[in-house]
């Protein structure tokens, strides 16, 4: 795998070929990353079709990133995100709403499974953006501190703080939930 | 990982949840990844096959024809058109591209500008060409400063203008497209408050001493404007869309337009008494609107003259050079 100084180094170039492995190793990861925190699969894609496109487009420009080049490109997803959230209103009833009931276990399960997922994204929109983006890149995409850093362009100082503020909030929604 | 495990358990249970993901299509990706590498190709082609981006939302107006000739050319029709009307029968308007804030032509520059950034839909591209245009403007007042001479208030205030014009048009763009447009403004202060500082070791900018302050103390709050929207995009955004400055649009009236000598605004409207209209015909209407600063260019008035808007034999006027001041509403 190449460095991302070199991969940053072909991108400005637009190389065809340097693009493209950009994309073969960075795309799994935003899509993953979205999907966790949209949990809507043409949606994800839309976000990591216009992560890359807005990076082709400040490459053209003359901007993208000097360095970090997978931090770059997770701001520019999460800043996607939120902008969805801005736009579309947080489904609150989600929190309340109860599981559905069906006949067959697996389907059930699912549900389930899925019902969970939707009260753990809705909890993360009730964060600021900021504390979502520590809270998904750390303990969903195991991240560190540093890493995380280097994405929101904010000291590891910084980073624990919103951390802590995050995980108090999370347990505030989450559990006083399930009580 | 120590946060991980002082993570609450049922927490940690929860995030876990989403982990569970569904496998993702890979025909989707493969047209994802097609995608992306096609918009690299169109963007690594020569600029001159980008015209179709360029105008697109332009074609589709009321000048529509004019698409088959280029721009420049269209423009150096226009700008003889207005030569004419100044009366300056020998000035050329090539030499309006150089022109200085107090020269006699440089409302002809300001005025083409203005024209220029009219034509133009795409908040992008109209961001790109402002830059340009205030990039000229700081080579005016260096100019002007090494000159010895005095930098008018009217062209710092234009100065200001357009820089506040890019903030609104760089927060109309999308996230990585804002950035970089923040980035060209924050290099283009930093060139400014070189040259102001540069200028005020020099003795020539004594008398002026009031204005340059002013510009530097404008520079220095701009500056910090862009530190700011670079920390925080979203609050950039948000400040400057509920500024009321939609992108792209200048405020009602450009202060530090137009100088003694001449022309000031876009909008079909001069402060010096001329007005003018460009239909769908590609005819100009050039008007005496003196004592009536809102009337509409009439071609049936007397006081109107036509000029059809031919093709110009020659390149078109470079819209390099130096200075301008004036200032413009758009079209």
């Amino acid at each position: 795998m190449k460095s991302e100084n070199h991969l940053l180094r072909g991108a400005r170039r637009l190389d065809l070929e340097t693009l493209a492995e950009i994309y073969d190793q960075y795309s799994p990861g935003l899509y993953r990353y979205a999907m966790r925190l949209l949990g809507d699969a043409p949606l994800a894609e839309d976000c990591v079709s216009e992560t890359f496109s807005r990076f082709l487009r400040a490459l053209h420009a003359g901007g993208g990133p000097k360095e970090y080049l997978q931090a770059y490109l997770y701001r520019v997803a999460h800043n996607w995100i939120s902008d969805h959230y801005r736009r579309n209103k947080v489904p609150l009833t989600l929190l309340d709403e109860a599981a559905a009931v069906d006949d067959g276990t697996d389907t059930l399960q699912a549900v389930e499974i899925s019902l969970e997922q939707d009260r753990v994204r809705t909890a993360l929109r009730l964060l600021t953006p900021d504390q979502r983006q520590v809270i998904v890149l750390k303990f969903l995409e195991g991240w560190t501190n540093n890493e995380v850093a280097e994405a929101m362009k904010k000291t590891e100082g910084s980073v624990k703080s919103l951390q802590h503020r995050a995980l108090a909030s999370l347990k505030r929604i989450l559990l006083s939930e399930s009580k | 990982m120590n946060d991980k495990q002082s993570l609450d358990p049922r927490l940690r249970a929860k995030l876990k949840s989403l982990e569970t993901l569904p496998e993702r299509d890979p025909q989707v990706v493969e047209d994802g990844r097609a995608k992306f590498l096609s918009q690299a190709q169109s963007l690594a082609a020569p600029v001159s096959v980008a015209g179709d981006r360029r105008h697109n939302t332009w074609m589709k107006s009321k000048f529509t024809k004019k698409e088959s000739r280029s721009m420049l050319t269209t423009l150096a029709s226009l700008l003889i058109a207005l030569t004419l009307a100044f009366g300056g029968a020998g000035a050329t308007v090539y030499a309006s591209q150089d022109s200085l804030p107090n020269d006699f032509l440089y409302p002809v520059k300001i005025i083409s500008e203005d024209l220029q950034l009219a034509l133009i839909n795409d908040d992008y591209d109209e961001f790109t060409m402002l830059h340009s245009f205030t990039q000229r403007r700081w080579g005016e007042v260096n100019a002007l400063l090494n000159q010895g001479e005095v930098v008018p208030p009217e062209t710092l205030t234009r100065l200001e203008y357009q820089i506040a014009s890019m903030f609104s048009l760089a927060a109309g763009l999308e996230d990585a497209e804002m950035e970089g447009a923040l980035k060209q403004i924050q290099t283009m202060l930093q060139q400014g408050e070189k040259a102001l500082t540069r200028a005020g070791q020099q003795d020539q900018i004594l008398d002026q001493s009031g204005v340059m302050e002013g510009a530097t103390e404008m520079l220095h709050h701009q500056h910090r404007v862009v530190e700011n929207a670079l920390e925080d995009q979203n609050a950039f955004r948000e400040r400057f869309d509920s500024a009321g400055n939609h992108p792209g649009e200048y405020p009602e009236k450009t202060p530090g337009a137009g100088n003694e000598n001449g022309a000031q605004q876009g909008n079909g409207q001069q402060d010096d008494g001329i007005c003018y209209d460009l239909d769908a015909e590609d005819v100009l209407t050039l008007c005496v609107c003196e004592g009536d600063p809102d009337r509409i260019p009439d071609p049936d008035d007397e006081l109107c003259i036509l000029v059809p808007i031919m093709d110009s034999p020659g390149p078109g006027p470079g819209t390099g050079g130096s200075g301008s001041n004036g200032s413009g509403n758009k079209p």
